[in-house]
């Protein structure tokens, strides 16, 4: 199963720090300086409602519609993720529409000239969270979020989270006796 | 099937290249910088600018100057992609290319790096920024699967073009092309609900575009959300932005507050 940066909306307090966090990881040295609103783009977006708060970001999703549509081959399922190979993005946009969660973007590419092999092309890729793979530390977000909201959640924490939750619904069911629950006769 | 590995030498270097690679796919795996305009990784070989010229010989390879990215590697072939010869052609082919488009930015930059800055050619020719590389004709026709955009006429008249160069009445209005194009020649405008393509300022292609259905900002031409809406497994009928669906991602996560800690 592909793992999968998640955050917790309890905890999320909206202060955005993970989205800064992620362009930093993104972006070469000096970025800081350069940092502009037009090239401030970051992998994870935090939306605030009025009910809730919390940043949304890529679930790598097991049939991951963005590379389905994908006519290049851009996205593959790879590394226990869906993965973006820059170099191959003709940059139509079937990926944005396909995806759910609004949460792959195509963006005009910051690599100049210099850091390409010499070709005069390169001007759009798939932009979405790589789990930071790059990074020894792993995703950048959850180690700066100040409220501890955000984890990376894999098959090992989703089964222990599954397994939480019908503890719960036992005990639920247990103080409430079997004739309380819906569906079950009553004896 | 494991694929077969065989050894090249480039500018006299022995590496270890992949069968069915070509010299371009072989040299870029080692760290040899050559030129290219027309090479894109997601689409087919093409050979049409020739800014890859690299010289060399082997077995099945008569000696000689040959386009990288066309040319498949084979056992002992040697490769010298900076020798004089290549230098010199690659040097000719850069002015040829100036000589059509030397309004060109990218072509200029890329060409300079090989001390081109100047050309004898195209006194009296007819200028533009296209450079005949054929990257939107490819991606529209191989990735896209429209064709909405090919080349015509010959010689000095070829020209990417439309069905009898009126308005397109094939394209889906996606903007590969313009995100494809290393010049700037063909470029997607969008303004007041509506999605013009342009090749240079000659409209080539209208659409009114497909409104989010929650917030109601122009987002996408029919057709092509039409044509990506085939190609998954459910109906997704719905058009919404980037923001809106966003937003319901996060109404949606609500509901789960607190189950990871």
């Amino acid at each position: 199963m592909n793992k999968l940066v998640i955050a917790d909306p309890g905890k999320c307090i909206g202060c955005r720090t993970c989205e800064i966090a992620c362009v930093l990881a993104h972006s070469a040295a000096d970025a800081m300086v350069r940092m502009s609103p037009a090239s401030f783009h970051p992998r994870l977006m935090v939306v605030k409602t009025t009910t809730v708060s919390t940043p949304v970001q890529c679930r790598q999703c097991e049939d991951a519609p963005c590379a389905v549509v994908c006519p290049t081959g851009t996205l593959v399922l790879r590394n226990n993720s869906v993965e973006v190979i820059p170099s191959r993005c003709i940059g139509c946009k079937s990926c944005m529409i396909a995806c759910r969660f609004g949460v792959i973007e195509v963006l005009p590419c910051e690599a100049t000239l210099a850091d390409w092999p010499l070709s005069s092309r390169m001007h759009v890729e798939a932009v979405k969270c790589d789990l930071c793979e790059h990074r020894a530390s792993g995703p950048a977000c959850i180690e700066v979020c100040p409220m501890k909201a955000i984890s990376i959640v894999d098959a090992i924490v989703l089964a222990e989270a599954a397994r939480k939750r019908r503890e719960h619904a036992a005990m639920v069911q247990a103080a409430f006796g079997p004739g309380d629950s819906p569906g079950q006769a009553s004896t | 099937m494991a694929i077969k590995t065989i050894s090249v030498r480039i500018d006299g270097e022995l590496v270890t290249a992949r069968e069915g690679d070509t010299i371009l796919d072989a040299a870029r795996a080692n760290g040899k910088q050559i030129p290219t305009l027309c090479h894109h990784e997601a689409l087919g070989a093409y050979g049409a600018c020739r800014v890859c010229v690299v010289w060399a010989e082997g077995q099945g390879q008569r000696p000689g100057l040959t386009a990288a990215c066309t040319t498949p590697v084979s056992n002992g072939l040697a490769v010298q992609t900076e020798s004089a010869i290549v230098q010199r052609t690659r040097r000719v082919i850069f002015e040829l290319l100036l000589g059509r488009s030397p309004e060109s930015e990218s072509l200029r930059s890329i060409a300079k790096r090989y001390g081109v800055t100047s050309t004898p050619f195209g006194e009296g020719a007819q200028h533009d920024l296209c450079v005949r590389c054929g990257l939107c004709v490819r991606a529209c026709k191989e990735k896209i699967g429209v064709a909405a955009i090919s080349f015509s006429g010959r010689g000095q008249g070829r020209n990417v073009s439309t069905e009898f160069g009126a308005l397109s009445e094939l394209c889906i209005g996606c903007g590969a092309c313009a995100a494809v194009c290393p010049t700037g020649m063909i470029r997607v405008k969008d303004s007041g609900g509506e999605r013009v393509i342009l090749r240079d300022d000659l409209t080539i292609a209208r659409f009114p575009l497909l409104t989010c259905t929650s917030c109601r900002a122009p987002l996408v031409t029919e057709k092509f959300m039409d044509l990506r809406l085939q190609g998954l497994p459910d109906g997704q009928s719905e058009v919404l932005c980037l923001d809106c669906k966003r937003k319901r991602m996060a109404a949606t996560a609500e509901r789960f507050a607190n189950i990871w800690s």
